[in-house]
């Protein structure tokens, strides 16, 4: 009854829902990638910024002057000096590669220890991986913040303990994404083909498996990028973190914290700050899920 | 899986999340502390004697093993040990602080829920792409705000400039006092509530029971209230249970931004004069909390829900 052509007709006339999806579906792609292009530059400008840091001509961030405190913005200083008679815009810019370097440093070290156990679990037989998926949870179900300050109790504060207490609660979400995404990667075709072509495990396994189980933690890992530069600004905003004099965005907030009605831009501007630099980070590993997902093929797919 | 084994196999798995948790916690305090816990807790000042006395009170002379099983058993006897700066038991100081966390973060939570599940059915209910993009930027936006900004920045809005709330503390539990640190709480996850929320409640507005229910003469906006809700309500449940743990543990900064006198601030405290009983001790009551919450909700919906203990939860 049902002959082709009237199948094509119903389903693929002007207007139909087939049709328009697909229509849509292209738009989507074609706009999740100009949004992935547009975040990668924000990201990269960001990087670019705290490279140059030491290159630009700024005024020392860490020297203070008793004589100039708290100097609204001027020509001498463009935004303004701190509590300390410190240069605001010079601070602001050292504080982005503080940022950065945890955002980067804490995050590759989770995903490094996630790769580890996730890819133990997935080869490593049934009890190793019951044991590391328990263990998973077990860390999970420490608010990372939390945990933090056990660490920090513990080791004492600093930028270096940071990094470990980021990656100490960070890495079994990783370990998780990695370890089904190479579960689902094993039992493809293409794996089974090496294999018969004589490929060694080890050679499968970083060949093949490992870069194409990759892509899950690329976009999970840079929006971790953006949560752990929160966090690390959150502990440095209660003296947990990066120590004074070095500048750090929650540290300089948390300094200034009683000067909002005198002189508003000491919070406004590392509050920005830190909100711009994890924006940045969310839309990037937003746009990175949306153009890497194959299934992303409608506007209600997010 | 049957309801029962379901519970079951629920409860023994929080309970090795438990012992798994204690034990992370012994190896940190145990293996981590540099020097060790009664150096750490007599200072640098201590004779040798002193010393030795508190490390044999303490159990620290007695081989790794050893000292998990004390551990445990003090555990058992619901001992938390004594905190080294106000030398009172850590049990009663978390038991003092817990009420102002709890009121903090229950009121965050309906917050969330309320106003999470409110945007959630807006965007289900009104499907136009101006507002789409408008929530995606501003729940961005949301998520990426510190907390102590979104504080600060409220605090100098309302209490500063309009004085029409109180700026810090909880005013003998003014419940005025509240609506600014729970404001603040509740924000980031406001926006994830919403983002599930609408993710979940669309995709059951396309099954075909709402068409059918359409075809009987429902608005859209009937069909969600009287069907599409209840069933799209599972993960967001879920999410809502975890949450209930990240604000536990994520109200810290908030109360201290606040001065609100909850275990967060308090455990801050303590972290900063490195009283490492004081700090492990309310992280593990609040990490416990958070876990039998977690199982609770998840036993409460597998027993609700068939489809749950089949393994089709969002927690698995």
């Amino acid at each position: 009854m049902d002959s082709p052509g009237t199948y094509l007709e119903t389903n693929l006339a002007p207007g139909s829902a087939l049709l328009e999806s697909n229509v849509a579906g292209r738009q989507a792609k074609r706009s999740s990638n100009r949004l992935l292009v547009a975040a990668l530059l924000m990201v990269m400008g960001l990087v670019l910024i705290a490279l140059s840091v030491p290159l630009l001509p700024l005024q020392d961030p860490i020297a203070t002057d008793y004589d100039h405190m708290a100097e609204p913005p001027a020509a001498g200083h463009l935004l303004g000096t701190d509590l300390h008679g410190r240069d605001q815009l010079s601070r602001l810019l050292w504080a982005s590669r503080t940022s950065l370097l945890v955002g980067v440093v804490a995050i590759g070290l989770a995903l490094l220890a996630g790769i580890i156990a996730g890819g133990a679990a997935a080869y490593g037989g049934s009890l190793v991986d019951s044991f590391l998926m328990r263990m998973a949870d077990i860390f999970l179900s420490f608010p990372i913040i939390l945990g933090a300050i056990a660490i920090m109790a513990v080791l004492g504060p600093g930028r270096r303990n940071v990094f470990i207490a980021i990656a100490f609660f960070g890495w079994p979400v990783f370990a998780r994404l990695f370890r089904s995404s190479v579960l689902s990667v094993k039992k493809l075709n293409y794996i089974a083909a090496a294999r018969v072509l004589g490929a060694s495990d080890a050679r499968i396994f970083f060949r093949h498996v490992l870069p194409n189980s990759l892509t899950p933690l690329v976009s999970y890992g840079t929006m971790a990028v953006g949560g752990a530069i929160l966090a690390e600004a959150g502990l440095s905003f209660i003296n947990l973190g990066v120590q004074r004099p070095n500048p750090s965005w929650g540290l300089m907030l948390s300094e200034s914290m009683g000067m909002f009605e005198q002189s508003p831009w000491l919070v406004i501007l590392p509050g920005v700050a830190i909100t711009v630099t994890v924006l940045i980070f969310i839309l990037l590993g937003d746009a990175a899920t949306r153009a890497l997902d194959p299934f992303n093929s409608g506007p209600e797919t997010r | 899986m049957p309801p029962n084994r379901f519970i079951l196999h629920r409860l023994l798995q929080m309970l090795v999340v438990l012992i798994g948790t204690v034990t992370v916690l012994f190896l940190v305090i145990y293996l981590m502390v540099p020097g060790d816990a009664a150096q750490v807790a007599l200072g640098d000042h201590a004779t040798p004697e002193a010393l030795d006395t508190l490390r044999h009170e303490l159990g620290l002379d007695q081989p790794l093993w050893k000292q998990y099983g004390i551990y445990f058993s003090r555990l058992a006897h619901l001992d938390l040990g004594t905190s080294y700066e106000l030398k009172r038991s850590v049990g009663s100081i978390i038991l003092d602080h817990l009420p102002a966390t709890i009121y903090l973060t229950v009121a965050a939570l309906i917050l969330e829920t309320v106003f999470g599940i409110g945007w959630g059915m807006l965007l289900t209910l009104r499907r136009s792409r101006r507002l789409r993009a408008i929530s995606v930027a501003s729940g961005a936006v949301l998520l990426a705000l510190p907390v102590f900004f979104l504080g600060l920045v409220l605090q100098y809005i309302f209490a500063s400039r309009l004085g029409i709330l109180p700026i810090s503390g909880t005013g003998g539990w003014n419940p005025l006092n509240l609506i600014l640190p729970a404001v603040t709480l509740a924000a980031a996850q406001t926006a994830i509530i919403a983002a599930v929320s609408r993710s979940s409640l669309s995709a059951e507005m396309e099954k075909s029971y709402i068409l059918a229910a359409r075809a009987r003469g429902l608005t859209r906006s009937q069909a969600m209230w009287r069907h599409a809700f209840r069933n799209s309500f599972a993960p967001v449940a879920t999410l809502l249970a975890i949450d209930f743990g990240t604000l536990l543990g994520g109200a810290m900064i908030t109360e201290i931004v606040f001065s609100w006198p909850g275990l967060g601030r308090m455990t801050y405290f303590a972290a900063e004069s490195r009283d490492v009983p004081l700090v492990v001790g309310s992280v593990l009551v609040l990490v416990t909390i958070f876990v039998i919450v977690n199982t609770g909700v998840d036993i409460i919906y597998g027993w609700l829900d068939p489809r749950v203990r089949a393994g089709e939860g969002v927690n698995g």
